[in-house]
């Protein structure tokens, strides 16, 4: 398992009108899983979200991240957790204005210690592998919104997370870049990389192995298997195998404690 | 940094309060630095191994004496008796001084009038440009006869050669046997607008036996000690209580040092309150920042940035400001320093690169101080807040 969480709870506000956000989450993510968190605005998935990568706490309840409770840990703590084991892809992309998608591909790595050298190659083929050799040097208004996404998700590779967290990764593209994020993800996980998609869209979901609906907090559906039908569609940029030992499922975010 | 460089117009504006700051030190501590280098310059210009008397109990070259009163009596006798009695004393020069009103064929000027003996030139270092100094028996023989000075000379007499010609003094007839060597201003005060008249004429037309101070110069440098002691003793002797000063020209110095480097302090530290003013405007400006970046901030911390990352980061452009405003301060410093020299000559400015340095390090010690509260205010921001920011 990569992530178990039992009986968590996540309250906001003080005691006499405190709102709760997430009661009762029990959740179990195991190594090379692809699944989607689906649910309404407001049903509390991303908060769930922020508590899976780390950014926020849980009120109550456990969560194990690769087997280690983590609700006690300070923020420094967190930061490199966050750093060293999950990636972020956001509905709106943050990907840093000034700097261009070389160099926020290799933002991880800055606070990571890497030396520049070797930060530029990684970044460089990671750029590569999501099929941006030739725009490395672009800013991201120089970027599509299909570019944009495809510089986070190779920013959110960098480190080899444990887990791929998305948050709306569609939201924010047309349906073709869309579709091809998805196949991107797909195609990821399928070399062995742990992701978690959240989305409203069914569309999106339906095309992950596994969806956990949400609702007013609380889990209320959780399906897997051969009931969610893929799309085969071939994505316009290979990924080529070996790339970063993305050839190894399974072992290449096989980093042992933190 | 790239943010400082995207906003230059904004960045220009707040290096403005740092520029100014460390150009104002820099240009405020030089004139400082000028006036005392040119004070010191000129005591010791007034002769060399000196030793001066004055009447009264003040603070050295500070005395009610200098500032127009006797308030007792040294005689040009006492320096007779210094003269005579002293081994270690070469010669000594009283003098006597007054206002008076120059006149010449209908030309009338106020000059400093004074009265002194032969020994004058030699003590005080002051050669003649033209005819002679008066002698020993110009003052037994209560001659009237006067040295002038340069400004005299040029306002009086203008080209005319003044050697030889009548002048009045205070409506008394004096021939002119000499014009001394110019010797420049110093600051405001012209040492070149000045009558020198026979110590005996001087005593006799003013009605006073008052000398106002006496330049007594020792045979060697070696013997300065020795004269300040034995002028000392036997003015001391013929006094028969201790109403007079005797202090050496390294005193003196000492003295005009010291209150020019309070002086110099206290403009640096006023031109270093515009410093601070300036890093005022670099808080403001870097909470500012914080605010507009506060997404780039939550993107940093999302992938990782610690706090101190965040920290570091913002306090680096802080003092990169700084830095930055006290390197274009200096040469600011630099230019202020030059311009005074153009506009007001008399007033000599003289760099120090003690007040560079000092000027530079406080810039960025300031950068540093008003650079930490809003960098501690980004460090601090919650990554789930600052991500949702727009």
């Amino acid at each position: 398992m990569i992530i178990h969480i039992s009986n968590m709870y996540k309250f906001y506000g003080l005691k006499n009108n405190r709102v709760s956000a997430l009661k009762h989450i029990s959740l179990d993510i195991a190594s090379g899983e692809m699944l989607s968190i689906m649910g309404p605005s407001g049903s509390g998935k991303s908060t769930l979200m922020n508590i899976l990568g780390c950014l926020d706490r849980p009120t109550s309840g456990v969560y194990e991240f690769k087997g280690r409770d983590i609700s006690n840990l300070n923020d420094n703590e967190l930061a490199v957790l966050r750093n060293q084991y999950i990636g972020f892809v956001f509905q709106n992309f943050n990907l840093l204005s000034r700097s261009t998608a070389l160099a926020n591909v290799e933002l991880p790595m800055v606070y990571a210690g890497i030396a520049a050298g070797k930060r530029h190659n990684i970044a460089r083929e990671l750029l590569d592998v999501v099929g941006l050799k030739d725009r490395m040097n672009h800013y991201p208004n120089e970027l599509s919104g299909g570019q944009k996404q495809r510089v986070a998700i190779a920013r959110a590779l960098v480190n080899h997370p444990a887990v791929l967290l998305a948050d709306e990764p569609t939201g924010n593209l047309d349906t073709r870049s869309g579709t091809e994020v998805i196949k991107l993800f797909d195609t990821l996980n399928s070399i062995g990389v742990t992701v978690v998609v959240v989305t409203h869209d069914s569309d999106v979901a339906v095309q992950t192995r596994r969806i956990v609906y949400i609702r007013d907090g609380e889990i209320v559906s959780d399906v897997s298997g051969s009931s969610i039908k893929k799309d085969q569609k071939i994505l316009p940029y290979e990924i080529r195998p070996g790339v970063l030992g993305f050839d190894k499922p399974h072992e290449w975010n096989g980093r042992d404690g933190f | 940094m790239r943010g400082l460089v995207s906003n230059k117009m904004r960045s220009l504006l707040t290096m403005l309060g740092v520029i100014i700051g460390v150009g104002s030190v820099i240009t405020l501590v030089s004139i400082g630095e000028g006036v005392k280098s040119s004070i010191s310059e000129q005591i010791q210009g007034l002769g060399s191994n000196l030793v001066l008397v004055t009447p009264g109990k003040g603070a050295v070259g500070m005395n009610a004496s200098s500032m127009g009163a006797a308030v007792s009596e040294l005689s040009y006798e006492d320096a007779l008796a210094v003269e005579r009695n002293s081994e270690a004393v070469n010669s000594v020069a009283p003098l006597i001084e007054s206002g008076a009103n120059v006149e010449y064929q209908g030309e009338t000027k106020a000059t400093l009038l004074s009265g002194t003996t032969e020994s004058y030139g030699e003590v005080r270092n002051s050669p003649l440009a033209a005819g002679e100094f008066f002698t020993t028996g110009d003052i037994r023989g209560y001659r009237h006869v006067a040295v002038i000075g340069d400004t005299v000379s040029r306002k009086i007499f203008g080209r005319e050669n003044p050697v030889g010609k009548n002048i009045m003094l205070n409506k008394v007839g004096f021939e002119v046997i000499g014009v001394m060597e110019k010797k420049g201003p110093t600051l405001t005060i012209d040492n070149d607008d000045r009558v020198f008249i026979p110590i005996t004429v001087a005593e006799e037309m003013l009605d006073t036996n008052q000398v106002n101070m006496m330049f007594v110069q020792a045979g060697g440098p070696d013997l300065v000690s020795t004269a300040v002691a034995e002028t000392r003793k036997i003015i001391g002797t013929r006094h028969r209580k201790n109403d007079f000063v005797v202090s050496e020209q390294e005193d003196i110095l000492n003295t005009f040092q010291g209150i020019m480097g309070t002086l110099t302090g206290m403009l640096g530290g006023i031109a270093g309150v515009s410093l601070v003013v300036g890093g005022i405007g670099i808080m403001n400006i870097m909470l500012v920042t914080v605010t507009e970046r506060t997404r780039e901030i939550g993107i940093r911390k999302a992938v990782g940035a610690k706090k101190r990352d965040i920290m570091f980061q913002f306090l680096l452009e802080s003092i990169f400001i700084s830095a930055l405003g006290g390197m274009l301060g200096i040469a600011a410093g630099f230019l202020g320093a030059r311009l005074l020299d153009r506009v007001i000559p008399r007033l000599p400015t003289v760099i120090s690169p003690w007040s560079i340095a000092a000027a530079f390090i406080f810039a960025l010690l300031v950068g540093l101080f008003f650079g930490i509260y809003p960098a501690r205010k980004a460090a601090r921001l919650d990554p789930i807040q600052a991500l949702r920011y727009e």
